[in-house]
C-alpha cells in the first residue's frame, strides 16, 4: 500500500487549542475510535507508551512527535495528523528527562510490522525535506495540510 | 567480523530503520560489519558479542562497550560527528 494512502481528511486537525500534549491525544484518539481505526484500550495504551518511550524528534527545520502503540490496539491502519495552536511539550525519544516543544504529530496505526520499518523510513525522508516542512507549516486549513501530504515533492522525495 | 547492534523498544521499528541506514553507511565507506537491530530486552545478551552500540531508547544502564546516538541517524541531525565515531571505532 502506497504510504500517502495512510493518511485521511477527516483524520487531519490543524491548530488544536489545547494546553498538554495528553488533551491532544485524548482529541485524536477519541476521533479514531469514533471512526472505528482503533479499540477502546487505544489512548491509554498511547498515553502509557509515550511516557515509557516518548517520541518528539528534533529535525533541522522542524520538531515532530510520532506517537504510537502497539498494533493490537489498532482496527484499521492510518496515519493522523494534528498540529497544535501553541507548542506542547513533549520527551525527546531516547534522551533520558528531555523535552522539546513539539506543534506537529504524526499518529502512526500500523496492523502489519513489516511495513514499520519502510513508512518509518518515508516519513523521515518528509520530515527531512525542506518544501515537505515549510508547506506543513504554513498550510492554514485540514485541506491545506491534506494536499501538502497527498502530494509531496515526488521527484525529490520519493 | 566486528558486530553493531542496534536497540530500541518502539513499535514502529525505529531500530530496523536505524540499522538499514547505519548498514548503507558502512558499504558507502567499504567497510565490513555485521548490523543488527535487536529488542531491548534481549540486548543484555548481546551486549558482551558486539564491538558497538547504537542507543535509541533512553537506557537506565550504562554498557561497557562504546555507545552511540542512534537518533542521530534517524534524524540526520549530528550523524555526520556519530558516523565518523563509528568508522574509526571499527577500523
Amino acid at each position: 500500500m502506497p504510504f500517502d494512502e495512510l493518511f485521511h481528511q477527516h483524520l487531519i486537525f490543524s491548530n488544536v487549542k489545547c494546553e498538554t500534549a495528553y488533551q491532544l491525544f485524548e482529541k485524536v484518539g477519541s476521533r479514531l475510535y469514533k471512526e472505528n481505526y482503533v479499540k477502546s484500550s487505544y489512548l491509554s495504551a498511547l498515553t502509557k507508551r509515550e511516557e515509557t518511550y516518548p517520541t518528539g524528534l528534533s529535525l533541522e527545520n522542524i520538531n515532530i512527535a510520532i506517537p504510537h502503540t502497539d498494533c493490537e490496539h489498532i482496527s484499521s491502519p492510518f496515519i493522523a495528523y494534528a498540529s497544535s495552536e501553541q507548542p506542547l511539550l513533549v520527551g525527546s525519544m531516547g534522551e533520558k528527562n528531555k523535552t522539546i516543544q513539539v506543534s506537529h504529530y504524526f499518529f502512526l496505526g500500523i496492523t502489519e510490522s513489516k511495513t514499520q520499518v519502510e513508512l518509518l523510513q518515508y516519513l523521515m525522508t518528509l520530515f527531512t525535506n525542506y518544501q515537505f516542512v515549510q508547506g506543513l507549516k504554513h498550510a492554514k486549513s485540514e485541506e491545506e495540510v491534506f494536499q501538502v501530504i497527498k502530494h509531496p515533492i515526488r521527484s525529490e522525495v520519493l | 567480523m566486528k558486530r553493531v547492534i542496534v536497540a530500541c523498544g518502539s513499535g514502529v521499528a525505529t531500530s530496523q530503520t536505524v540499522a538499514s541506514k547505519v548498514q548503507k553507511i558502512l558499504n558507502q565507506n567499504r567497510i565490513k560489519a555485521n548490523v543488527e537491530a535487536v529488542d531491548i530486552k534481549s540486548l543484555d545478551q548481546y551486549i558482551p558479542q558486539s564491538d558497538v552500540y547504537i542507543a535509541i531508547t533512553k537506557g537506565s544502564k550504562d554498557y561497557n562497550i562504546p555507545t552511540l546516538n542512534g537518533i542521530a541517524f534517524l534524524t540526520g541531525m549530528g550523524m555526520e560527528e556519530e558516523t565518523n565515531q563509528l568508522i574509526s571505532l571499527l577500523t
